[in-house]
């Protein structure tokens, strides 16, 4: 019970930190605001200056929204192929599945230029870039669970992931070669990850498919616990490992596809979050661990935005530089660590 | 007391392997039977197929032909949730590397039993509890899996597969990487748990010596299938001689030990 009431704790400590950090990345930008102001739009009261005004209820709220979204989004999607290739190196964009959102989003938009018609028109349209992204994350997905299946080391099954992400950039550059200079910038902004520039229209649609992805996930929790003890004891204690497998597969595609469809492809939160959140609560219990990787990377995210935003400089970096800057350090001491245990 | 109920029948089984072209067959036409609270242990040398029937036994492996009943009802028949109120597992393999505790990894014996969210209801609580104290575990629960020893480990796994409270427990040698005395309690536990909490209990095992001595049954399994038998019986009619393929070995009755020539 003592337990239990411990991580009661940690929650309100996570949420409370989650909630300031929010308005911390709110009130930083490009124009500098002062705080009061900010209160004042958030609450719908007037404001002074109608461009501050606009700034935040058009720019930095939904981009703070996205954050929270992809960023909780995208560590559960890690945490949960962690678990189901009960490896640490798992993660959405290590096993290619991010790989295969680029490569829809490439066909769709590149594709354009090469087949013209009424596919200049789908390039331009948020939802079609979503369906896009989440069919080809599902395609790189079963692809790897079918290579899986024949391959019972792990290891074997995370370098096809890689391979599969040096293929998918082998197309892309092709496709890129061939399609015109527009298409190309679209594309490569979009690769690039962005939060903002989401429509209010957009974040409505975000939100609604992360929202199904998320409740996907619950269902998941208890084969979650019991693949801990590996596939085939899972099996032993009454779950349907084919069923559950195509499940959490869906969930993670479905989570992993909407966020890049909108954010584009965001490196190393799927993999580093979870890490983290399984050194500060110390537990393997999918219950607690899912809603807390999801404050985690939301925490995380709004934070990498928020550097990424450069406060009171005109320059915007993009947010995958940060993440990258952030996640790859922690992938290489994770190896060093495991390289000491062994 | 005589033992009549019959939990486990296998009939006709084929096992082995199957490719694309070819199936490879470990061993043919096996006719066995597992009655409740027998300990049984399965014998035979490194290769021989011991693991392949107790993955077929326990539908982590299909058959090649033939079929297995548990309490009358085929294998393939129960849903897994059904069969994992029937048979829980100890494996060979290690688990993967996590940050459970003891009571943790116990608890989810429960699973077959919980809701779909895995809630433990008190009933549930009362069965893990109980299969702690069968097994001893009491000063462990809090501690974490990764900090135990090869023997405790031994014991968490099987206090699990108490936890999950099925008829039929299936242990893949048990007690390899144990040192001596963890053999032996490891072998008293499991007696205690056939002969007390009528447990039908099948395990594998190189210790010929102990399943000699504590095996209420014993399946002998050598390439021309499987011997069924109490040791004193296989022991009577010099089949106990046919586990080696060899000459330099051989059981001497007065000593009740293997002997080298």
């Amino acid at each position: 019970m003592k337990q239990k009431d411990s991580y009661k704790f940690s929650f309100f400590t996570l949420i409370i930190i989650l909630i300031f950090i929010f308005f911390f990345n709110i009130s930083l930008g490009s124009v500098s605001i002062p705080l009061k102001e900010i209160f004042a739009s958030i609450f719908g009261y007037s404001s002074s200056n109608e461009s501050w005004h606009y700034i935040i209820v058009n720019f930095r709220v939904p981009k703070g929204i996205t954050a929270v979204l992809a960023g909780s989004g995208l560590s559960i999607s890690g945490l949960l192929m962690q678990t189901l290739f009960r490896n640490p190196l798992a993660g959405p964009f290590v096993l290619g599945i991010s790989s295969g959102a680029s490569l829809g989003v490439a066909v769709l938009i590149l594709g354009a230029s090469i087949l013209g018609g009424s596919f200049i028109l789908l390039g331009h349209n948020q939802i079609a870039i979503a369906i896009a992204a989440s069919l080809g994350s599902f395609m790189v997905l079963a692809f790897v669970m079918l290579l899986a299946k024949r391959v019972k080391n792990t290891m074997a099954i995370l370098i096809i992931g890689l391979m599969f992400g040096s293929f998918t950039a082998a197309i892309i550059s092709i496709l890129a070669y061939f399609s015109s200079a527009e298409n190309l910038q679209q594309y490569l902004f979009w690769s690039f990850g962005s939060l903002g520039n989401l429509s209010w229209n957009e974040i409505l649609i975000f939100f609604i498919i992360y929202t199904i992805g998320i409740i996907l996930v619950i269902p998941n929790i208890k084969s979650l616990n019991s693949l801990l003890l590996g596939e085939n004891y899972a099996k032993s204690m009454g779950m349907n490992l084919q069923k559950s497998r195509n499940s959490i597969l869906l969930t993670t595609s479905i989570l992993t596809g909407v966020i890049t469809a909108f954010s584009g492809p965001i490196a190393f939160i799927g993999l580093a979050v979870p890490h983290i959140t399984k050194l500060v609560f110390n537990t393997s219990n999918h219950k607690i661990l899912i809603p807390a990787v999801a404050i985690f990377g939301a925490i995380i995210m709004l934070i990498s935005d928020t550097i990424a935003q450069l406060p009171n400089s005109e320059y915007v970096l993009p947010i995958n530089a940060i993440t990258s800057l952030f996640g790859a350090p922690v992938v290489i001491w994770l190896l060093m660590r495991k390289q000491k245990l062994s | 007391m005589k033992l009549t109920n019959e939990i486990i029948k296998i009939k006709d089984l084929s096992i082995g392997y199957r490719t694309k072209k070819d199936k490879l067959i470990l061993a043919n036409s096996l006719n066995l039977s597992l009655f409740q609270g027998e300990l049984v242990c399965l014998i035979g040398k490194n290769g021989i197929g011991k693991s392949t029937l107790l993955r077929t036994i326990t539908k982590i492996q299909n058959e090649l032909s033939g079929e297995i009943l548990i309490q009358n009802k085929n294998l393939h028949h129960y849903k897994p949730e059904e069969l994992a109120k029937k048979i829980s597992l100890v494996l060979t393999e290690r688990i993967p590397q996590n940050n459970l505790t003891v009571y943790e990894l116990i608890a989810l014996g429960r699973q077959p039993y919980t809701n779909w969210i895995g809630t433990l209801s008190n009933f549930d609580k009362e069965k893990i509890n109980s299969a702690i104290k069968q097994t001893g575990l009491q000063d462990l629960i809090h501690n974490r899996c990764d900090e135990l020893s090869d023997g405790q480990m031994q014991r968490v796994m099987i206090c699990r597969a108490l936890s999950q409270d099925t008829d039929i427990i299936i242990l893949d040698e048990p007690t390899a990487h144990l040192d001596i005395q963890n053999k032996i309690e490891m072998f008293k536990l499991l007696e205690n748990l056939a002969h007390n909490l009528k447990k039908t209990i099948l395990i594998s095992t190189h210790e010929i010596q102990f399943a000699l001595e504590i095996a209420d049954i014993l399946w002998l399994m050598t390439e021309n299938g499987i011997l069924q038998g109490t040791p004193e019986k296989l022991i009577k009619n010099n089949q106990i001689n046919q586990l080696f393929d060899n000459n330099y070995v051989y059981f001497d009755k007065n000593s009740m030990h293997f002997k080298v020539k």
